[in-house]
């Protein structure tokens, strides 16, 4: 990132003005992306996009600019961007004074470390694995029409400023694979998708192996177009770390972000229903669900959000029992708790928001074998697909990407288009097993704000068992 | 607007490409955020960059950058020249489109461009001023958005085309815990048709109605949809459906039914990029292919798919040929243009025309129904069987022997149903039209209220 390394006179420029806080994000982002399709190259896309991001507050209320910064002018951007966020802060006159809890003030530098640079790999060789893949895909099955192969690198280089006097410099790379197939049988149509990927370079692709992948997506979606209707009616449910990387995130991780819990996301992202909730038990005494930005390398893992403050283990639910949420100095502020690192902006052109970090449910003790053996008949669910919540995610239904039956303790037949509905604390407190096999996926797409932002984050959980309402289709 | 584009031209030459096409586009948003009968953010962001699209033979290289310097821009098509160089050919592609006459649109309202950001702040307080006078104990919270749009685009076949918009739009919820909940929208192209302490009244009255709210059982019943409950179906879950790609990768449902009843007589949706009221009329999309009138479903028939430049030739074949109908647009990560991505096949105005009932007329004919305002989080949970799941944000009423009984509490049941089969029982179309945006959508939507028979509610909190 080739821009200015001094930003206190511009923070000074601010302060002058009449702002009582001001932070500035200098931010870069180089991407690029390949595509194949039904085994032939596709998409090779290169985008570099650079700019500043100012908060400011003045008067009690927030003020934001965001502008492209180019090299040379990046001087009068910064103070345009300064001037204007500054005016937008004093020409509000609100009447409930935002305060910020204090925090540590930090200076740090922090790079995430990459083995292969993904843009040190050509495109050729990029293209090669995607056109493999694809390919793979499509020929694993007769009945598969479609394939498509794909991968993304990001390398994002932030830079914050604050005029507390926090500077702060993280630079981090994001590396993506994934293959979806599409097949079909008579009038059915299903697909098959899969996505792996986190903080890391081009090794996180090597890892993953894309062909062997694209093999197995195609016979998935194939088996998915041959299988019989899910059935509907309550019955018990296994679900897998996929599965509960979507139930993670939807049901217990947006509830737990303390802007919505206090009402300030009512319009689009919507409330928490457990807002007058805490200390009690709300789900099984078996589940304890964390954000936990400070472990691996996923795609919820940096050592500072977007305030400056450091990332921290958050435990929302223990032993059933609700805790903790995720906070920014603004909500902390007002629930006289410590800010616990969770202010992420999607890019520069954002004003941060509470957003989740990497959110899943705690392993416990069982192996999966263990948990199908004590179920006569039941549905295993896999992966998940589409998700709809209540505003309040209090009900829901899932759609899972593939399931089996589940008859005296084995698994059975597949089964097509399963939904899982339910109400949070009545199926979550169903739950009666928690595997000891937690994974975290990669969800890329986390949507919230206005206008909305997209984030990225890291969900997921163990296997699970417990009692539920499965659909399938009409 | 047009230097850039002409620049990045003039350094592609150097490459000897054999077809280039250059895009920039500048997208200033300012969101004025309220929550807590309070304004609590005060934004502007302005999205500037350039992209280019180098074809060798029938590789497409892609590349973008905010840096618009000559170094800048020189490396933007070096990395676009290079993508094109690293892959053999797409066999689906089979050229950037060809110039056509393009008729623009009226100019952008010069009240709406030049707002201060001061006086944009000022939109809020109206809106606010009602909520505070006439929300006593209530929640207020939504936003204004203020959106204007430019973009240049030039390729090397003769298209030459630029086109400037801006619309502003707005949505405001009021809420009583978790017993009452309304809505508010208004969209439009000019600063004096825009009227925030209207809307705000427009909720405050619905948030009146809702008192004394019920729970009602699973099963099946008839359902009124208003016109926003409407935009969000189709935004969601119809415009798919109707995408070309989708046909591509199998996930429309309506994939090989062109030319089929799809939906009841009566039934008729068209992309319409230049409807005078529409907030999202362009004269032109992101590959420089004037926009149009496209009728999608005609009286109940499936008549076209959304497309762009690449679909239309890929799917073409010599039974049935495509052309672009206008909809290959590059929309980022805030509402409008971004020249940051690929084109791909986005809606513009989605228009379903006005039927011949009153609302009235069509609560006096339900038996056992369901009148719905708003509905929220409406995904399609099986694409390719067009099976969404939703649930009744607010605004919802319910309706026995052909009168509104009560209010339905919010969040208190979820609409589970397959598209493609809701409309082939739609009972009728209201006379009056809205148009709406639904949150992070990149389209708007016109549409009546709309009744459909023997809807799947799922699940109840009854």
């Amino acid at each position: 990132m080739a821009m200015i390394t001094d930003l206190n006179p511009f923070i000074d420029l601010g302060m002058k003005r009449g702002a009582s806080y001001l932070d500035i994000r200098l931010e870069s982002y180089v991407s690029e992306s390949v595509g194949a399709e039904d085994g032939k190259p596709k998409e090779a896309v290169r985008s570099l996009e650079q700019g500043v991001g100012v908060r400011v507050l003045a008067g009690g209320a927030w003020g934001f600019s965001a502008a492209r910064l180019e090299e040379g002018d990046e001087g009068a951007t910064i103070g345009r961007v300064v001037d204007e966020a500054v005016s937008l802060a004093k020409a509000v006159r609100s009447s409930a004074k935002v305060e910020l809890a204090p925090v540590k003030i930090v200076r740090d530098e922090v790079a995430y470390p990459v083995k292969v640079q993904p843009l040190d790999v050509s495109l050729e060789e990029k293209m090669k694995v995607c056109v493999e893949a694809s390919a793979r895909a499509l020929k694993a099955d007769s009945l598969v029409r479609k394939s498509s192969a794909g991968m993304a690198f990001l390398t994002i280089d932030k830079a914050f400023a604050s005029s507390e006097g926090a500077n702060i410099r993280q630079v981090q790379t994001i590396s993506f694979g994934g293959v979806f197939a599409q097949a079909t049988k008579g009038d059915v149509s299903e697909f098959y998708s899969d996505i792996a990927g986190g903080l890391g370079g081009y090794e996180l692709i090597l890892s993953y192996d894309m062909a062997a992948h694209g093999e197995e997506v195609g016979r998935k979606a194939a088996v998915l177009a041959g299988a019989k209707p899910a059935p509907t009616g309550k019955t018990t449910v296994v679900l897998d770390p996929e599965f509960c990387s979507l139930l993670s995130h939807e049901i217990m991780g947006h509830p737990s972000e303390a802007d919505r819990v206090m009402g300030k996301e009512a319009a689009w992202a919507g409330r928490a229903w457990w807002k007058e909730k805490v200390g009690e038990k709300v789900f099984s005494e078996n589940l304890t669900i964390v954000s936990d930005a400070t472990v691996g390398n996923y795609l919820g893992s940096f050592k500072y959000d977007d305030e400056g403050v450091p990332s921290k283990r958050v435990v929302h639910i223990e032993k059933g029992i609700l805790g903790e949420f995720l906070h920014s100095r603004e909500t902390a502020k007002a629930f006289g708790v410590e800010p616990n690192g969770a202010m992420r902006a999607s890019s520069y052109l954002f004003a941060p928001l509470i957003r989740m970090t990497n959110t899943y449910i705690e392993p416990g003790d069982w192996k999966l074998d263990e948990m199908l053996e004590d179920v006569k008949e039941g549905v295993y669910l896999k992966g998940d697909k589409i998700p709809s919540i209540d505003s309040r995610r209090y009900n829901f239904q899932i759609s899972a990407k593939e399931a089996f039956a589940i008859r005296n303790g084995e698994l059975a037949e597949p089964l097509r288009s399963p939904t899982l509905t339910g109400i949070a604390p009545e199926f979550l407190s169903s739950i009666d097993a928690v595997g000891d096999d937690l994974i975290i996926y990669p969800i890329p797409n986390c949507g919230k704000g206005e206008p909305m932002q997209t984030m990225r984050v890291g969900n997921g959980g163990p296997h699970i068992r417990g009692y539920g309402m499965v659909t399938g289709p009409r | 607007m047009r230097e850039t584009v002409d620049h990045v031209m003039r350094i592609a030459e150097r490459w000897k490409p054999d077809q280039v096409e250059a895009y920039w586009s500048r997208n200033m948003v300012t969101t004025i955020r309220m929550a807590l009968n309070d304004i609590v953010e005060a934004k502007t962001m302005t999205v500037e960059g350039a992209s280019v699209r180098v074809v060798l033979k029938k590789s497409i290289g892609f590349a973008s950058t905010t840096d618009l310097s000559d170094d800048g821009l020189t490396k933007m098509v070096e990395a676009s020249y290079r993508a094109a160089r690293s892959k053999s050919d797409d066999p689906d592609f089979r050229s950037l489109p060809e110039p056509a006459k393009v008729q623009s649109l009226p100019a952008r309202d010069k009240n709406l461009v030049e707002l201060d950001l001061s006086e944009a702040v000022k939109l809020g307080y109206e809106a606010l001023e009602v909520a505070r006078t006439e929300g006593h104990g209530l929640d207020f919270s939504g936003a204004i958005n203020i959106v204007d749009e430019e973009c240049a685009i030039g390729n090397s076949l003769g298209v030459d085309a630029s086109d400037m918009t801006a619309f502003v739009f707005s949505s405001f919820t009021v809420e009583e815990g978790e017993e009452r909940s309304a809505i508010g929208q208004d969209c439009s192209r000019t600063l004096k048709a825009f009227d925030p302490a209207k809307t705000a009244r427009e909720a405050m009255e619905s948030i009146r109605r809702s008192k004394g709210g019920i729970a009602i059982e699973s099963g099946a019943y008839d359902v009124i949809l208003g016109p926003r409950a409407c935009a969000e179906l189709v935004e969601y879950v119809l415009s798919y459906g109707l995408d070309l790609s989708a046909v591509d990768t199998g996930l429309s449902y309506f994939r090989g039914r062109l030319g089929d009843m799809v939906g009841v007589k009566g039934f008729t949706i068209v992309d319409d990029g230049r409807h005078p009221e529409g907030i999202a009329s362009k004269s032109v999309d992101d590959e420089g292919v004037p926009t149009g009138m496209t009728p999608l479903i005609e009286d109940g028939v499936l008549r076209n798919f959304l497309c762009d430049s690449y679909y239309a030739a890929k799917m073409s074949s010599p039974v049935r040929g495509f052309r672009s109908t206008g909809n290959g647009f590059r929309f980022g990560p805030v509402p409008g243009r971004d020249y940051s991505s690929l084109p791909h096949i986005q809606p513009t105005n989605l228009v379903i025309l006005p039927g011949n009932q009153s609302l009235e007329e069509m609560i006096m004919e339900t038996r056992r129904g369901i009148l719905v305002g708003r509905i929220w989080y409406s995904y399609p949970i099986n694409p390719t069987i067009g099976e969404f799941s939703t649930t009744n944000r607010g605004d919802t009423y319910y309706i026995e022997d052909g009168e509104v009984r009560a209010p339905i509490l919010p969040n208190t049941f979820r609409i589970n149903d397959e598209l493609p089969r809701l409309l082939r029982q739609i009972q009728g179309l209201s006379r009056e039209q809205t148009q709406s945006v639904v949150w992070g959508g990149v389209s708007s939507c016109l549409s009546p209220h709309i009744k459909f028979s023997n809807v799947n509610i799922t699940y109840s909190k009854a």
